[in-house]
């Protein structure tokens, strides 16, 4: 491990330091093409999303958490260990990968079974029956790979990661070419396996499945960590964009009329049979909805934020 | 504010100047097949086996006058007739390793539809191809030989004197070098085209070379051997020969400087103008495979 | 699961994969050739048998077929995988490096021997039936294997150093082997063919045997081995630090 010399000073936090997946500090470069840049963050149990649009390094950056590519710069802890030296940690670790390669001459039961031998499994068969059944493979598992949709293969790859009930989880695009049914059914388990305490940390550049899917995000943009965390909380530390409201009141005009006086309030407008209003700040919004619509003895039916949405967050920190 | 506003289209706008056309394209086609083989463009890492193996190519030219300047013309195992089938093997592996780059880049990249929709034919895309790795080739079996040839008048205290004297040798050097890299090239393109895999290809050149080499000399060398055939089945096993590129390369070239060749194309006692119509031969089918296969290779 | 079951495992995997591809035609095509001209020469009524069989076996099989059809399986086996992308599936298993290396050398190094080996015995057999003894024949078949093992571990660790790995393979056997071991002969020391000619020549019980050696079998045995251990550790060693990336 290399320390960069301008990054290193740079106190990791402590909850990033004892989470069961962590990068501190890592970047990785190419010549002169910096494909992940000073990147430190801590995923713990629970589903986590990657998102970013292509080319922001978030392939790059799984390989690096699962010990296929070695950081030009800092450290990634899995469990405390540094990835990559000892294949032991692949007891710990599941990987699905994005690129679809696939051993087209073995069957799907054959190829979770080659995956639970690898794995040094105890009772490899009753493992890859289980997997297959996860994802929803029993029953075309007697069919060769080189046969399978798009979907099919995916759901295998998933099954590869799965079968040895690994505590992490990696999937770098795993939805790719699954239907919309494949996809509910893929999330509900991958959201129970979370709820079992697993980590979890899936990359996409689709806004709803991450929406859908993460309790928490990692937004990437041109190999930088833009933002962590909830997304929602995020919305809110955008403190420099306007947050839109609507209400449905008893009377929308009067209650146009009240607010438009008030500070944190830039802008009302009828429409849609309400109010879409555009406040500087969240909370004080809040706050003085509740007092404005008693002065004005008008009842609210229905406060509800509009850009609170993945895409909000993620259309400005792509734009910043 | 006064009148009418006016918005300005800055969207998409056609290109209404001058296009170059067919000629260009296969030209520009043509000189970027020729810098591919050499790895021109591209990493340090695809440079290094074409330009290792040209300066190899070079090496026994290199040798041989270095040996000539410091012990005078006492024996020359390197001549112009015989460079050809030492830098054999060189240049079969300079095929084996450029052809698939060549061919089958475009058609892993699934990128050839793009080519086809331009002014370039099919067949101008294959036949520029064709001309680039030739033009390889060519520089490898040319340029050793020239060094070779001008080097041995230039050691000489009189080199005008010698030129003058040898003036009958450029004319076969020039010769000789295009029926071997004709020949090569149409064998190894061919090959390549068919597949999209880089080592399949350059494993069935180099395969293909052994099997017909081996299967060749070995027919031909029956002859020499037997006791149980009669003269006129005698006769054909001589035709073997005609199935091993390399003798027929050498039975070529041996043709164009007039001197006696290998052992067994000496035995075997063919016509040499035969040998040259086979290597273009050679070469001729290979490019007509290459043709068929870009009339019909899906894009 | 035990360290032999993880191996065979992948023993497996790696036989069914080389045997589906189409490399392996070609492979086989081309041992086809000596059988083939053997039995030409047969037909033919071919004299000087020894000579002839000593010139099929050195010039051909050795030379040419052994290290090719070596260098096609060897690059297959683990490079096909790299190239496949499928590799990846091994790497994130908790297998050491060593044991993929292995199990991949040893499919590669057995389908050569046994593909050249029977092409030779066959070959042999047919153009020196009367003065054939089993000896020659069991020292021409160690020393074909003993030449697989290390061009197929040269072929292994070539292909996880490159991509290129056939071509610069091939320019190896028949550039330094073909060219320079024949003219300098300090650097017989340094050619897997010299080690292959040096088995089989002192194995076998009939002398003076059907082909020349420069090298006594302590040197061709222990060089060998050095070079065959050496591109193992070294195949395992790029392994263990290989980077996946997405291009093929």
């Amino acid at each position: 491990m290399t320390a960069h010399p301008l990054w290193s000073q740079a106190p990791v936090p402590a909850e990033v330091a004892g989470a069961p997946l962590a990068a501190v500090h890592v970047a990785r470069w190419y010549g002169n093409v910096v494909a992940v840049n000073d990147i430190t963050f801590g995923v713990g149990a629970g589903v986590t999303g990657l998102l970013g649009p292509n080319g922001a390094g978030k392939s790059t950056l799984l390989h690096m958490l699962a010990g296929l590519l070695a950081p030009s710069s800092g450290q990634v802890l899995v469990e405390g260990r540094p990835a990559g030296r000892d294949p032991a940690i692949y007891r710990r670790i599941g990987l699905s990968p994005e690129r679809d390669a696939s051993y087209g001459f073995l069957t799907g039961r054959e190829f979770a079974l080659l995956s639970a031998r690898l794995a040094r499994l105890p009772a490899p068969d009753a493992a890859a029956h289980r997997a297959l059944e996860m994802v929803d493979m029993e029953a075309a598992a007697d069919r060769q790979i080189g046969g399978y949709s798009k979907g099919m293969r995916q759901r295998v790859k998933l099954a590869a990661a799965l079968v040895h009930d690994p505590p992490i989880l990696l999937l770098d695009e795993p939805f790719n070419g699954m239907d919309p049914r494949q996809r509910l059914h893929m999330m509900t388990l991958l959201q129970r396996m979370a709820g079992e305490g697993r980590v979890i940390l899936f990359s996409s550049h689709i806004l709803e499945e991450v929406e859908r899917l993460a309790q928490q995000v990692l937004v990437m943009v041109a190999g930088r960590l833009a933002a962590a965390g909830d997304y929602r909380a995020i919305r809110r530390l955008m403190t420099d964009r306007p947050h839109t409201f609507t209400l449905h009141t008893s009377d929308d005009r009067a209650m146009a009329a009240r607010l438009v006086v008030e500070e944190p309030v830039l802008a009302v407008q009828l429409a849609n049979g309400g109010l879409d209003v555009r406040a500087a700040d969240y909370g004080s919004f809040t706050r003085l909805v509740a007092r404005v619509s008693v002065a004005a003895g008008v009842s609210l039916y229905e406060l509800r934020p509009t850009d609170e949405t993945l895409e909000s967050v993620f259309s400005y920190l792509v734009g910043q | 504010m006064s009148g009418a506003g006016s918005i300005y289209d800055l969207g998409y706008q056609r290109y209404e100047g001058r296009r170059l056309g067919r000629a260009y394209a296969f030209r520009s086609l043509y000189l970027h097949g020729l810098a591919a083989a050499f790895g021109i463009g591209r990493s340090t890492r695809s440079k290094v086996v074409p330009i290792g193996l040209f300066v190899i190519a070079l090496v026994p030219a290199i040798i041989e006058l270095g040996v000539t300047a410091l012990a005078g013309d006492v024996v020359r195992p390197v001549r112009l007739d015989n460079y050809f089938s030492l830098v054999g093997t060189v240049m079969l592996l300079f095929c084996a390793a450029v052809a698939p780059e060549l061919m089958g880049r475009d058609q892993r990249n699934h990128v050839l539809s793009l080519y086809f929709s331009r002014a370039l034919e099919r067949r101008d895309y294959a036949v520029a191809r064709f001309a680039a790795l030739l033009t390889a080739m060519l520089l490898i079996a040319l340029v050793p030989e020239v060094v070779l040839y001008l080097g041995t008048a230039l050691v000489r205290s009189d080199p005008v004197g010698y030129l003058f004297d040898h003036l009958d040798q450029p004319g076969p050097i020039v010769a000789s070098a295009l029926v071997i890299s004709l020949q090569v090239s149409g064998v190894a393109l061919a090959i390549a085209a068919m597949t999209p895999r880089r080592a399949y290809a350059t494993g069935g050149i180099v395969a293909f070379w052994f099997i017909a080499d081996g299967l060749g000399s070995l027919i031909a060398s029956v002859s020499q051997a037997s006791t149980t055939l009669s003269a006129s089945e005698l006769a054909w096993t001589h035709y073997g020969v005609l199935l091993s590129p390399s003798l027929v390369g050498d039975g070529a070239v041996r043709w164009f400087f007039g001197t006696g060749g290998d052992a067994i194309i000496q035995q075997v006692n063919l016509p040499g103008w035969w040998y040259v119509v086979v290597a273009l031969a050679y070469a001729g089918v290979g490019l007509a495979v290459v043709l068929r296969r870009y009339a019909r290779i899906a894009a | 699961m035990g360290r032999d079951g993880v191996l065979r495992q992948l023993i497996v995997l790696t036989a069914r994969q080389a045997l589906g591809r189409r490399r392996v035609l070609v492979a086989l095509l081309a041992a086809c050739v000596p059988v083939l001209v053997a039995i030409i020469y047969r037909l033919a009524g071919g004299q000087d048998a020894q000579a002839w069989t000593s010139n099929l076996l050195d010039n051909v099989v050795i030379t040419t077929l052994l290290p090719l059809v070596a260098l096609i399986f060897g690059t297959s086996v683990l490079g096909g995988e790299i190239e496949d992308g499928t590799i990846v599936y091994l790497l994130v298993r908790p297998v050491a490096r060593w044991e993929i290396v292995l199990a991949k050398l040893a499919v590669g190094a057995v389908a050569t021997a046994v593909v050249v080996g029977a092409s030779a015995a066959i070959a042999v057999a047919i153009s020196l039936p009367s003065s054939l003894s089993p000896g020659t024949v069991v020292a021409a078949l160690t020393g074909v294997a003993w030449g697989a093992l290390i061009y197929a571990a040269i072929a292994v660790a070539l292909s996880v150093v490159t991509g290129h790995a056939l071509i610069i393979g091939l320019v190896y056997v028949y550039i330094w082997e073909g060219v320079v071991a024949g003219l300098f002969t300090g650097t017989r020391l340094l050619s897997v063919h010299q080690y292959v000619l040096g088995v089989m020549s002192t194995l076998d019980p009939t002398q003076p045997s059907l082909l020349p050696a420069h090298l006594p079998l302590s040197s061709s045995v222990e060089l060998g081995a050095v070079v065959a251990v050496g591109a193992a550790v070294v195949a395992a060693w790029r392994l263990s630090r290989f980077e996946m990336s997405d291009q093929p």
